[in-house]
């Protein structure tokens, strides 16, 4: 493995040149995003441990409602990703509240490099909105 | 010699071996004016190192993810008459995905290719003239697609989920045995999908150009180099069409042949998609190396 990263290395420095002239070095991916939702009901922060990278991901979701400024409790959240660029699609595995509006998604898998669209959906009662968050994976 | 180029250019090993996601699916490869039909085996290995993002800005891969892929073909070809050839390639797969966090790997089946060509200028009768066929092939979904995979880092896919018919055109010259070029041009049209989601998913069509040429040698070595692009348009997913879902491939190519008697050629290749933005759209790019076994029978056999 040392071996096979070290040959991976040294190709990808080998092209290094077109790329200093021409590309950009993979940033540290900012984890934390805020939208407002579809219907500008609610506000969402979503927020992760790690950035975001192929594989499977755990995201820490903050629902307020915008009119009352109060966080979104007792909702039914659901997260969705999709590739829009090939059509992928993935789903988040379990989603639970962890208190004052709270969310934490376990294991949303992301199998491929490339731009996702991460859908939050949050429901309660009579309200529903949604964001969509954008994650580039290099 | 003078088939190398031409096999390696339209070869389904030569093209990317995008098995989800729609890297051409070939040309199918050719026979020449004393061959009646070629078996061939080939393996090739790939690696990406970087992908352009909807911008058609370059990254490098993260350290420490690799992305690696195994790809064995075997094809055979025939031509029932002089002018028509028909092939069939079975590809297998073996992926190996890795991040500093997971690890995986899978393989199997791939989408199994028959193709077709037609001669409307064979390139025995060419006399100055470039060789024109028109060439068709027909990709079946036999691979298993990434919205089937229950792994994380989808290492058990090895088909694009849809079938696809992609028709072509494929020119040639060659000067007197020293040199060949070649320009072959497909567009590659997708079957509708299911994703995970339950959605339809209608993949737009993936048009293919490659240009290649280079010296042949009366030592049986022959060599050429050109470049690959590939174009897709977004996909439609439900009732959206994604703004920046478009997608831009460029790759450069280098082919090797060496005629092993008069029955067998050793055929080799070597595909890097070009690290610099703007030359490639939402979709990765990989490094990869092909090695292959032709064995040709001829009318006389």
């Amino acid at each position: 493995m040392k071996r096979m990263t070290s040959r991976r290395t040294l190709l990808a420095f080998s092209i290094l040149g077109l790329v200093a002239c021409s590309g950009a070095e993979p940033d540290a991916m900012e984890t934390r995003r805020e939208a407002t939702g579809e219907k500008n009901l609610l506000h969402f922060v979503v927020d992760a441990d790690a950035p975001i990278s192929q594989g499977t991901n755990d995201l820490h979701v903050s629902i307020e409602e915008i009119a009352t400024k109060t966080p979104f409790t007792g909702a039914t959240v659901t997260i969705t990703a999709r590739m829009p660029a090939m059509g992928h699609s993935a789903a988040s595995a379990t989603i639970e509240e962890a208190g004052a509006g709270e969310y934490v998604a376990h294991g949303l898998s992301l199998p491929m490099a490339g731009r996702w669209e991460v859908q939050v959906v949050a429901t309660r009662a009579g309200t529903s909105d949604a964001a969509t968050i954008t994650y580039d994976i290099p | 010699m003078l088939l190398v180029l031409a096999l390696l250019a339209s070869s389904p090993s030569a093209a990317r071996a995008a098995a989800c996601c729609g890297g051409g699916h070939g040309l199918g490869q050719r026979l020449g004016p004393m061959e009646r039909a070629a078996a061939s085996a080939s393996l090739r290995m790939s690696d990406r190192v970087g992908s352009h993002d909807p911008n058609g800005r370059f990254s490098l891969v993260r350290p420490g993810v690799i992305d690696g892929d195994a790809r064995a073909d075997l094809a055979f070809l025939v031509a029932p008459v002089r002018r028509l050839q028909l092939g069939l390639d079975v590809p297998f797969l073996l992926n190996l995905r890795r991040t500093t966090e997971q690890s995986a790997w899978g393989g199997g089946i791939g989408d199994v290719t028959a193709s077709a060509r037609f001669d409307i200028v064979p390139l025995s009768s060419a006399e100055g003239f470039p060789a024109v066929a028109l060439t068709a092939a027909a990709s079946i979904p036999t691979g298993k697609p990434l919205g089937q995979n229950d792994d994380p880092l989808g290492a058990r896919a090895t088909g694009l989920g849809a079938a696809e018919i992609r028709p072509g055109i494929f020119v040639e010259k060659t000067w007197e045995g020293t040199a060949t070029a070649i320009f072959a041009a497909s567009v590659g049209l997708r079957t509708p999908m299911i994703d995970a989601s339950g959605e339809e998913v209608r993949l737009g069509p993936r048009a293919r150009f490659v240009a290649a040429a280079g010296p042949v040698f009366h030592s049986g070595l022959s060599l050429s180099f050109g470049v690959v692009s590939e174009l897709e348009s977004a996909p439609r997913i439900g009732s959206t069409t994604a703004s920046d879902g478009g997608r831009r491939r460029t790759a450069a190519l280098g082919f090797v042949g060496y005629d092993l008697g008069t029955r067998f050629t050793l055929l080799g290749s070597i595909e890097v998609d070009l690290p610099i933005s703007l030359l490639g759209k939402n979709e990765p790019s990989a490094v990869a190396v092909t090695l292959g076994l032709r064995r040709a029978f001829s009318w006389r056999d």
